[in-house]
């Protein structure tokens, strides 16, 4: 008679081939392990490298913070002040030497119309800004309201003041009105206001 | 395949289930009085090489639902000793143990569910009646011996889980489970003569306990197996009365002529226990011994050791084919 049982339990898929898989998981294992060794280490030094550049910079950073406060500190030192307060005021001269009359003329004809025109001008330092006179003449009141209109809007003028303002008797019908005004100037305003 | 299936595949199994027949290379054979090993050429169906060791008195105690080896000790180094004169074997083993430790039966269903699950769950109810342990504890195996039109009939045996995992800690040496557990006299059915029609009784006294099997042609028909109470000369009259009592249950209950009645004794018996046991029988008793065919290549000394302890090895090589 053939017997075909068996009390034995036969091994699972796991235990038959744990064995055949172990050796190349093993390997795989470690080649995984190594390419991570590896990757770590590599990725370590560059963060050391970029660890040492940025603290070079700030070292070099500070260094300039030390070199900038003495500077300020040098400045705040009389001789230095006075040297600063000369070179203010020579910048200053220098700047009042920029300005033109033929621009300051351009500048205020550019805001006028057709009826008014500029009968005198006068350009004087004031402090630090420049104080600007002029006289124009109108042939109607619309005409001078919009030139002043205009001339406050102006980025080349401010404290529009009128400061004087008649009348002249030219024909049998016609009459012109002459206004004087004092306003500050500031050349080249336009362009720091990046129009 | 899906991912359920594959996660059950890999997964160990909850209630383990048993395999089917293999045969290793190495094979122990644990006995109450003894251990046998026996290593095995399957290819050329020899036994290459056959030992045996004695154990003391007490040592294996054979039972079904209690601990076996009472001196694990004594029995490791049996088994060391054994597995060193076979040659020691780092692959999976196979256990031969003693047929009280194992309860067979002779079950009969209407019909039997294809699922294996299914029907293996039906083989372990039905066994827990006559299990002294729960069923959940049985590790199970039957094979179908005959389907007819009302009924199929399976030959089912059971052990206790912990029982085996006593035996297996006996291999120190060997990390994987046995790869093959049967009862010793299972290993024995091979070598009754295949094509007979009528009834054959095998007789397997071994180490204080007697298991008798009737077969009829290819089916087992009766298995019985009873502890021999006192280990002395009054054994022998023990055993003739109990197959005296099998040859009239053949007669009576399972309506069968008994036509040859085979006897192995181990350890070898010192009287003629064969004549006494045809004398109570009335039918002529033949001596189990078909080891030539498989022990060409032993030496006369093991021979011995084969015809005398070693038959079940013979057994399981005649299975293979």
């Amino acid at each position: 008679m053939k017997v075909v049982l068996n009390l034995a339990i036969p091994p699972s898929a796991r235990e038959r081939y744990a064995l055949y898989w172990a050796i190349p998981a093993t390997l795989l294992g470690v080649t995984g392990l190594a390419f991570l060794l590896l990757f770590t280490v590599r990725s370590f030094r560059e963060y050391k490298a970029v660890q040492k550049s940025v603290a070079e910079q700030q070292g070099r950073e500070n260094t300039l913070r030390a070199q900038e406060m003495a500077l300020r500190k040098q400045l705040e030192e009389p001789e230095y002040r006075r040297l600063l307060d000369d070179v203010q005021f020579v910048n200053a001269l220098i700047e009042k030497k920029r300005v033109s009359l033929t621009g300051l003329a351009a500048d205020i004809t550019d805001l006028m119309p057709d009826e008014v025109r500029l009968t005198g001008l006068a350009l004087a330092p004031e402090g630090q800004e420049l104080a600007v006179r002029f006289v124009i003449t109108g042939k109607s009141e619309e005409a001078i309201e919009r030139f002043l209109s205009d001339l406050e809007d102006s980025p080349h003028f401010r404290d529009v003041a009128i400061v004087n303002q008649g009348f002249e008797q030219t024909g049998a019908a016609s009459e012109l009105e002459n206004i004087a005004c004092t306003a500050h100037y500031m050349p080249g305003e336009s362009e720091a206001s990046g129009e | 395949m899906n991912w359920e299936t594959l996660k059950a595949r890999l997964l160990p199994r909850r209630g383990e289930r048993t395999g089917s027949f293999v045969l290793p290379s190495v094979v122990l054979d644990m006995q109450p009085g003894f251990v046998a090993g026996a290593r095995l050429d399957r290819s050329s169906r020899q036994v290459r090489r056959v030992a045996v060791r004695q154990l003391e008195a007490g040592a294996l105690e054979p039972l079904p639902s209690r601990p076996n080896l009472a001196k694990q000790e004594v029995v490791r180094r049996a088994v060391r000793e054994v597995l060193e004169a076979v040659g020691n074997s780092s692959g999976r083993l196979g256990i031969l143990l003693p047929d009280p430790s194992v309860r067979v039966a002779i079950l009969r269903f209407e019909t039997l569910p294809d699922n294996r699950d299914e029907a293996e769950a039906l083989v372990r109810w039905k066994m827990g009646g006559i299990l002294p342990f729960p069923a959940e504890e049985a590790r199970v195996s039957y094979q179908r011996l005959s389907k007819g039109d009302q009924s199929v009939e399976l030959l089912a045996m059971a052990l206790r889980n912990s029982v085996v995992a006593e035996y297996e800690a006996a291999f120190e040496t060997v990390s994987a489970g046995p790869a093959l557990v049967l009862p010793a006299t299972a290993a024995l059915l091979p070598l009754l003569p295949a094509g007979s029609q009528g009834s054959q009784v095998l007789v397997h006294v071994c180490s204080g306990s007697v298991t008798t099997v009737v077969t009829v042609g290819d089916g087992i028909s009766f298995w019985r197996n009873r502890l021999l109470e006192a280990h002395t000369a009054e054994d022998d009259a023990e055993v003739v009365r109990e197959i005296a009592r099998v040859v009239a249950t053949c007669r009576d209950h399972l309506k069968s002529e008994i036509e040859d009645l085979w006897i192995y004794v181990r350890p070898p018996a010192t009287r003629s226990l064969d004549k006494e046991i045809a004398e109570a029988a009335g039918r002529h008793v033949r001596l189990l011994t078909n080891s030539a065919s498989h022990a060409a290549t032993l030496p006369p000394a093991e021979k011995k050791i084969l015809e005398g302890f070693g038959m079940t090895f013979a057994g399981l090589l005649e299975n293979q084919n």
